[in-house]
């Protein structure tokens, strides 16, 4: 961005140009003439103008032919014109003007200072879109080695996991009858450490996995969702789930509505303390959105771990009691999050909890999300 | 000629070695398994004409020196040395890593599984399907 910002001035008459150029001269500008919308369309394809001052009246290609041609093409029809204009005063023809794209007016005489004002608003916000896309840029990358390191360190934490696992398992083996029962429970220990470590790292893989690995946006039906997750998490026979009413169908990656379903329901299921777990899973249309809910009977949730509940590797049972990573709803926050959605809960200690998240029935807004991410789907399936 | 009595394992892991070597014992696989570190030991080992010839090899990729790859690149260039079935034993299960060893002739291409119990019928596969298939003839 050390380059000079370049305008392209066109007019017919060498004359006005020299006007122009005269009130625009500045050090930081490079300032391009040309003579002819002819000329005009040749200069735009080889330079980045932040704004073109475009006159009307001109012999062969006029003013507003010349317009209507830069927004046909893709490189130049963000570019803003300024018309200038001597007649063509009245308001049909301003309209004209817009209507090919201008967005601003200016009549000849030029006055010097209302050029430079509108010019000047024209560079800001010229300069203001060159210094965000410089930032989403340096975020893209940033957000990649973020995302490498994780798949990278992963693997390498992994390798060192496996040998500690493997050595272990085989003094338990070729000493067993060195080890007495401390040392054989001291050697168990260590396997269902390095048990759980492996489990987190693995956590930490599907974490970064969310937002990397994008898969097509599609219609989802929930009822078949809800179906397969329920077959997936096998829950044991004192835990009943409902389904409360029939479910929509939604415009989703499909693996990430699973993987909703799967945390809340496992979850659900997996701290379940009742002789009879009842999980109800239903779902309601609110305005613009679905509001589903997942409630059960389980322990329930003091209201001030709502907040920690959704944080990485927060869990609030000790893990030699109930084996978790402290990464599921961490995962489901984030899933719903990227696509502007929310999750919140109501509990009752002792008597139960209910998640709510909501989904919105616009198609559109998972599209545009893909939108602002380059609409780049990412092919990598593995780490 | 080729000894049907040898594996060659390229491997710079000594748990990992040992835990093929144990896989070996427990399987009562009466093989000598030939254990180097990395890809250029393997290319010395077997270039040198005093050395038995492997009835087949398995290699790690993430290696120093020559990793399994650049590995694969030179034995695939070699005439005497191309026919070898090479298998890759690996922790890395990523997509690109996996056509690219198929790309250099690799025989095959297993993951390492994380439990002992999976380790070792991975290598019992390994083993029983170059036993019951016929090999190449390599002449010294």
């Amino acid at each position: 961005m050390e380059d000079k910002i370049k305008i392209l001035l066109v007019d017919d008459k060498p004359d006005n140009l020299f006007v122009l150029e005269n009130i625009l001269e500045s050090p930081e500008l490079d300032l391009v003439t040309a003579t002819s919308g002819n000329d005009a369309l040749e200069l735009v394809l080889e330079h980045e103008f932040a704004l073109i001052l475009l006159d009307v009246q001109m012999p062969g290609m006029n003013g507003y032919e010349t317009a209507e041609l830069l927004r046909g093409f893709d490189k130049t029809c963000h570019i803003p014109i300024i018309f200038i204009t001597a007649i063509n005063k009245e308001e049909k023809y301003i309209f004209k003007g817009y209507q090919s794209g201008a967005v601003d007016y200016l009549f000849k005489p030029v006055h010097p200072e209302i050029l430079k004002s509108k010019v000047k608003i024209f560079l800001d916000l010229y300069r203001q879109q060159k210094m965000l896309e410089q930032q989403a840029h340096e975020l893209k990358n940033v957000n990649k080695e973020l995302n490498d390191f994780a798949s990278i360190i992963s693997h390498d934490l992994k390798a060192p996991l496996r040998a500690i696992r493997s050595l272990a398992n085989w003094i338990a083996e070729d000493y067993a009858d060195k080890l007495d029962d401390e040392g054989k429970e001291q050697i168990k220990m260590l396997i269902g450490r390095v048990t759980r470590m492996n489990e987190l790292i693995d956590g930490v893989l599907q974490y970064s996995r969310v937002g990397r690995i994008r898969e097509k946006v599609e219609a989802v039906d929930v009822n078949k969702v809800l179906s397969e997750v329920i077959d997936m998490i096998v829950s044991p026979e004192h835990i009943t789930i409902d389904i409360e009413n029939k479910m929509p169908i939604i415009y989703f990656e499909k693996t990430r509505i699973t993987q909703v379903f799967q945390n809340l329901i496992g979850n659900a299921v997996k701290y379940m303390d009742k002789a009879k777990g009842i999980i109800k899973v239903g779902c309601v249309g609110e305005n613009r959105n679905w509001k589903f809910h997942i409630s059960d009977n389980g322990p329930g949730i003091d209201e001030k771990h709502f907040a920690k509940i959704f944080q990485i590797f927060q869990t609030l049972n000790p893990r030699d009691e109930v084996e978790s990573t402290g990464v599921g709803l961490t995962i489901v926050k984030k899933i719903l999050e990227m696509y502007g959605q929310k999750i919140w809960l109501e509990s009752t200690p002792g008597s139960g909890s209910t998640f709510y998240f909501t989904i919105s029935k616009d198609n559109r807004v998972s599209y545009s999300f893909k939108e602002l991410s380059n609409g780049k789907q990412n092919s990598d399936t593995t780490d | 000629m080729q000894e049907k009595n040898l594996i060659l394992c390229v491997e710079n892991d000594a748990i990992d070695a040992m835990t093929v070597k144990r896989a070996f014992k427990d399987l009562e696989i009466h093989k000598e398994l030939k254990i180097v570190h990395d890809g250029s030991e393997a290319l010395l080992f077997l270039r040198d004409d005093k050395n038995p010839k492997p009835c087949f090899i398995l290699l790690d990729l993430n290696m120093p020196v020559m990793n399994g790859f650049e590995f694969l690149a030179e034995i695939k260039q070699d005439d005497l040395l191309k026919k070898y079935p090479i298998i890759v034993l690996t922790s890395s299960d990523k997509q690109k890593d996996r056509e690219y060893c198929f790309d250099l002739n690799a025989a095959g291409y297993f993951i390492k599984p994380p439990a002992y119990a999976k380790f070792i019928n991975i290598i019992k596969i390994i083993n029983d399907y170059w036993n019951a298939g016929k090999l190449p003839i390599y002449s010294s």
